[in-house]
């Protein structure tokens, strides 16, 4: 009956343990996908007017309201309304269309393209004239100064290492 | 008999602590992801001229001439860089504040801790977009340089967030919150 008493507290006491653990991870995955989902909305939330780094762009610019991240070749850049045009001159009724993708080649487009990747955005790029998705054929590239996967993945890492260590810490504290 | 039975109430009486412990902390897991997809509902403008401009500033002090292009974009060697959300650590400061609010404290002291919390996270993470910079200066891939220097960032505050946390749980709040 003792023996039995004594048990029972035990096996809780592991119990809350386990629950512990599976908890922290569990917290981890959320906050993780969490950040995910915020970066991924990060892109699209940017488009809209989003042509303003084309400080370089001549004479016939427009906006792209890319989005559409890490998708090859499609859509990476419809572009050239020309009333939203940030730049707000000489936008006058020349519209085109870039459909470049990562590896696609550029559309004759007219407009200043922007491509807003999480990972790869440009604030945008062109000369009036083949507006890349991935700012490649402009006159400049872009990069973004969020995290992006990689930083996420090493995020993950460095959780997991330390989650690992712990336990190992913990383990040798109870011998 | 009655030292055992002791024992076990003192055991059982943790373990039902713990337990609700575990579910507060789940709640506060819960509303710190709400809280970072709440702070992408807005673009934050102000803080990325901010962000961009100090990091601007701390860049030259290093030697890196950036070149501002807009309020929030930049421009070195050619190439733009953007300043994002997560380039401001605002989606760090939103979902930090359900896990470092304090139940045992005033709202008052909690709102005050908050925005020193905001203070030093922007020093931080302009500090951290430098020293990228500077890494991407020196050669180093962007990847590298600037990437995986931010997941080392998330982790550095994140293991400061958990630690306060532990140590908040480690002497719970009282009964009645001050004022």
């Amino acid at each position: 009956m003792i023996g039995a008493n004594r048990l029972a507290p035990k096996k809780h006491v592991k119990e809350m343990i386990k629950m512990k653990r599976l908890l922290q991870v569990l917290a981890i995955l959320v906050l993780a996908s969490a950040w995910v989902v915020a970066q991924s909305s990060a892109g699209t939330g940017s488009n809209a007017g989003s042509s303003s780094g084309s400080g370089s762009m001549s004479g016939q610019s427009g906006t792209s309201n890319s989005t559409t991240p890490g998708a090859q070749g499609t859509n990476n850049g419809t572009s050239a309304t020309p009333g939203q045009s940030t730049n707000g001159a000489d936008s006058a009724g020349q519209t085109g269309s870039s459909t470049s993708g990562n590896t696609g080649t550029a559309g004759t487009s007219n407009g200043a393209g922007s491509s807003s990747n999480s990972s790869d955005m440009g604030g945008g790029s062109g000369n009036g004239a083949n507006a890349n998705g991935n700012n490649t054929s402009g006159n400049a590239s872009g990069n973004s100064k969020g995290g992006g996967e990689i930083a996420f993945g090493t995020f993950l890492g460095l959780a997991a290492l330390w989650e690992v260590t712990r336990r190992k810490k913990r383990a040798v504290s109870t011998l | 008999m009655s030292a055992t039975a002791v024992h076990n109430a003192s055991v059982l009486t943790q373990s039902s602590r713990n337990r609700s412990q575990s579910r507060a902390l789940a709640i506060r897991f819960t509303l710190a992801a709400l809280a970072v997809a709440v702070s992408y509902f807005f673009r934050w403008e102000l803080l990325r001229l901010w962000t961009s401009e100090a990091n601007l500033r701390l860049d030259l002090l290093a030697g890196i001439h950036l070149q501002r292009i807009s309020s929030d974009t930049v421009m070195w060697r050619g190439v733009l860089y953007r300043y994002e959300n997560p380039c401001t650590f605002v989606d760090v400061w939103f979902g930090s504040i359900p896990l470092l609010w304090n139940l045992g404290r005033s709202v008052k002291r909690n709102a005050l801790f908050m925005t020193a919390v905001a203070a030093g996270l922007f020093c931080f993470n302009v500090f951290r977009l430098s020293v990228s910079d500077v890494l991407f200066a020196a050669g180093l891939p962007w990847n590298l340089a600037h990437n995986v220097v931010s997941g080392i960032s998330y982790f550095v505050v994140w293991l400061w967030i958990w630690t306060r946390l532990r140590n908040q749980q480690s002497y719970p709040p009282t009964a009645v919150p001050r004022l």
